[in-house]
């Protein structure tokens, strides 16, 4: 294994078992469960077999949940390594500045998409259970799009991480993120109705945000709608990757200027 | 050999001199206490040493090369003055974490990770998560990160602060056998009577400047001096505590 | 400015004074303008102004769960021009009526996909390709079996705010119409009125369920009566109360007619021409007149 492999290695293994030893995931699954369990056995006018409400809402509790833990773990790690002094002990070791960076994104990554991967069976089991449907080419997109989103989101949460605090960091993305999801594909046309000004900065935003509406397969997957092509779920994950790779080249510049 | 030099080092932040024109150099198998009163430029002086910062003026070798490469750090073990660590690991997950950044294969890490733990006094603790330590027990945590990859170089910053009598000796021997081993030890300290046991030479500095820099034994002098009066007559003239 | 007086600083505590008057004069400003203008904040006696803002809010999300079983109708897929309370109006009219200004009841899918109604030229947008392909550019209509996928938002709409009458207005059709089940509606009515007990829509509501559903006309009458009977009550009527009046007497008058009661459904057709001469439900029931007259 090469050095940098190594590196990576142990910078995503420090990242899950700090996602699992906090008992973020715990809290979640709890209030999780606390929430979807009236849902469950919820039985409106004494009629049993509404599905899709119950598949909404957990599938948005994944959505919200998967977002919480992203940016819960990826929000707070360089503020963490520099408020606790950890930072310098990491770069006494023979490690780049970008070494760190890449590692911490993919440490700050593998431990996001591991809680997704257990929202995703706790759904999947779920949904299962109540519908007798365990699988489609849906469900599959979906889940891949959500680790593009995750990609995004942890670029984002981590280049923050470097120029504001934890709390304006965590607000900032979370109105990019959801603002995006709701707004993103209509920036146009309301940018369209405004006068120069308005125009010329809605239609930056709408270059410059990430796209976040690009990952959202919930109204396909829930609704029962047919598969997107797999090329146009290759196009939305290089975007993914393009976007996460400048935040990232922003972070490593950010961290090489920072005042140790 | 040196294998740490400084030559007219000038740092500034901000309007203020942290380090003014400094210039020493370290040899080869010698331990240097780097001593001085709070605020006189000693962890910005290891901070450049260690790359974190960069000089305004003059030049630092170490190893032989820049110590911004990263190459350089594969020589350096580095102990942090405040010794926090990521509460959620235990002590063996952080030493192959560290072993890991320097490239050392789990083979390599774990029976040297056992030995330090051993060494340093943490038997019995190894499945603890750091956040139910102590600030010594932390300390020595540092020290065996420092140790794990048997670097020639070690820069320590404040390495006795929180040590208990018995882990000072404990240190105190480690340092000693390092040192037979031909390795270089740097330490910043405010443990005079510490840095006095152990140290070849002892450098002291004021304002950013090395105003001492000598052997423990130009120290001692004819035998009535010891360093803390020769402190107190550098620094104290400043604070009218003069030996 | 800092006031330095024995090495204290007093300049916050000072501020902090600073700001409890100007939070002093400004409520009493506001108390002040309120007493006096002639705008009235539009409360019920006895009404706090925290019940007041709660009921809007309870009203609003009321609203948007109503808006998500329109979305769950159409597949997920919002929809412009058209909502479920189109379909629950549709659903009741055995006969034809031509309310000029009433556009809800002149449902034809007619309605257009929020993004078909004004979608933009892809052109050489590559954010909006893909959103193309990635959210449903078109919308469909749930099957009245599966309807029962509706119920949670509606019921959760009536439960958020009970004076939604909309929502019951649509919870009964999906009751009665998509899932056949007639009584539940009456029962869901029946809570609705506990709940607005002024409401002429609801009641006229039930009525007409017996009516054309249930079959039972003693029942439906007590319930048009009482609509007719809360009708009248309105100080003001707007042209959609009149609209609901002439309903009520269509409804009567045709009962009369279905009697043979020339003389009640004169009265009912004299109240109804009074109020909308040329509406079809009028004409209606001067034919039905006529029919009588003629002896058929």
């Amino acid at each position: 294994m090469s050095l940098i492999a190594r590196q990576m290695n142990v910078l995503i293994r420090a990242s899950l078992l700090e996602l699992y030893r906090r008992k973020d995931l715990v809290v979640v699954f709890i209030l999780g469960a606390v929430l979807l369990m009236p849902l469950a056995f919820a039985t409106p006018f004494g009629f049993s077999g509404a599905h899709i409400y119950f598949n909404e809402m957990a599938l948005l509790m994944v959505w919200f949940f998967s977002v919480f833990i992203t940016l819960g773990v990826s929000t707070r790690m360089f503020p963490y390594e520099f408020e606790k002094r950890t930072i310098y002990p990491l770069l006494a070791k023979p490690v780049s500045r970008g070494t760190v960076v890449l590692g911490r994104y993919l440490g700050a990554l593998s431990a996001s998409i591991s809680a997704l991967v257990l929202f995703y069976a706790a759904y999947i089991i779920l949904c299962g259970v109540r519908q007798h449907v365990w699988f489609s080419e849906v469900l599959v997109q979906a889940f891949v799009l959500h680790v593009g989103l995750l990609m995004v989101i942890t670029a984002i949460g981590l280049t923050g991480s470097l120029l504001l605090t934890i709390s304006a960091n965590v607000t900032i993305t979370l109105l990019i993120v959801f603002g995006m999801l709701l707004f993103g594909a209509k920036l146009p046309e309301l940018a369209d109705q405004q006068s120069l000004a308005g125009k010329i900065a809605l239609y930056i935003a709408y270059a410059v945000a990430p796209h976040t509406e690009f990952f959202d397969l919930r109204q396909r997957l829930v609704h029962g709608w047919p598969a997107i092509s797999w090329g146009v779920c290759a196009v939305v994950m290089a975007y993914a990757a393009a976007y996460s790779t400048a935040c990232l080249f922003v972070a490593d510049l950010l961290l090489r200027r920072k005042k140790l | 050999m040196s294998v740490i030099q400084l030559e007219e080092v000038r740092k500034s932040f901000g309007g203020v001199q942290a380090v003014d024109g400094l210039t020493f150099e370290v040899k080869r198998g010698e331990i240097t206490g780097f001593l001085g009163a709070n605020g006189a430029g000693k962890t910005t002086t290891i901070k450049m040493l260690l790359g974190f910062v960069t000089p305004d003026a003059g030049r630092i070798i170490v190893s032989g090369t820049n110590p911004s490469a990263v190459s350089t750090r594969r020589s350096i073990g580095y102990m942090p003055e405040t010794a926090w660590y990521y509460p959620w690991l235990k002590v063996g997950e952080l030493l192959r974490f560290y072993g890991g950044l320097c490239g050392m294969s789990r083979r390599e890490i774990d029976p040297m990770a056992s030995t330090l733990i051993k060494r340093v006094g943490l038997s019995g603790a190894e499945n603890r998560q750091l956040k139910t330590f102590s600030k010594g027990m932390l300390q020595r945590v540092g020290i065996a990160q420092a140790l794990l990859h048997d670097p020639e170089i070690y820069i320590l910053d404040e390495p006795f602060t929180g040590l208990d009598p018995l882990a000072r000796i404990q240190f105190r021997d480690i340092m000693a056998e390092l040192k037979s081993r031909g390795r270089t030890i740097l330490f910043s300290s405010h443990e005079l009577s510490e840095a006095e046991l152990i140290c070849d030479n002892v450098i002291i500095m004021k304002s950013g400047r090395a105003v001492w820099n000598g052997s423990t034994e130009q120290v001692a002098g004819d035998g009535t001096r010891n360093l803390e009066r020769v402190f107190l007559n550098i620094i104290g003239s400043d604070t009218g505590m003069e030996a | 400015m800092n006031f330095a007086i024995n090495n204290r600083d007093y300049t916050l505590p000072r501020l902090r004074i600073l700001q409890t008057l100007t939070a002093l004069l400004t409520a009493v400003i506001l108390q002040t303008l309120l007493t006096f203008s002639d705008c009235e904040l539009p409360q019920r006696e006895g009404d706090s102004m925290l019940t007041l803002v709660s009921q809007d809010t309870r009203m609003v999300l009321s609203a948007e769960m109503m808006k998500k079983a329109d979305e769950y109708f159409h597949g997920g897929v919002k929809v412009h021009n058209c909502d479920l309370n189109d379909h629950a109006h549709d659903h009741d009219h055995d006969h034809e009526h031509d309310h000029e200004k009433d556009h809800k009841h002149a449902h034809a899918h007619n309605h257009s996909h929020d993004s078909e109604q004004s979608r933009p030229e892809v052109g050489r947008d590559p954010f909006r390709w893909i959103n193309r392909h990635i959210h449903v550019q078109e919308h469909r209509h749930l099957q009245a079996a599966r309807s029962v996928e509706l119920l949670p938002w509606v019921y959760a709409a009536t439960k958020t705010s009970p004076h939604n009458i909309m929502a019951y207005e649509s919870g009964s059709y999906i009751l009665s119409d998509m899932l056949n089940n007639p009584r539940l509606a009456v029962e869901y009515l029946k809570d609705g009125i506990a709940h607005n007990p002024a409401s002429v829509q609801l009641e006229m509501s039930l009525g007409e369920l017996y009516y054309n559903k249930i079959k039972d006309a003693g029942q439906a009458l007590t319930h048009f009566q009482s609509a007719l009977n809360k009708s009248l009550q309105i100080d003001e009527p707007d042209e959609d109360d009149l609209f609901m009046r002439l309903r009520i007497f269509f409804y009567l008058g045709n009962n009369a007619w279905q009697n043979g009661d020339a003389i009640r459904l004169r009265s009912f057709y004299q109240k109804a021409f009074e109020l909308w001469p040329k509406n079809p439900m009028t004409l209606a029931m001067e034919q039905w007149l006529d029919e009588m007259k003629a002896g058929k």
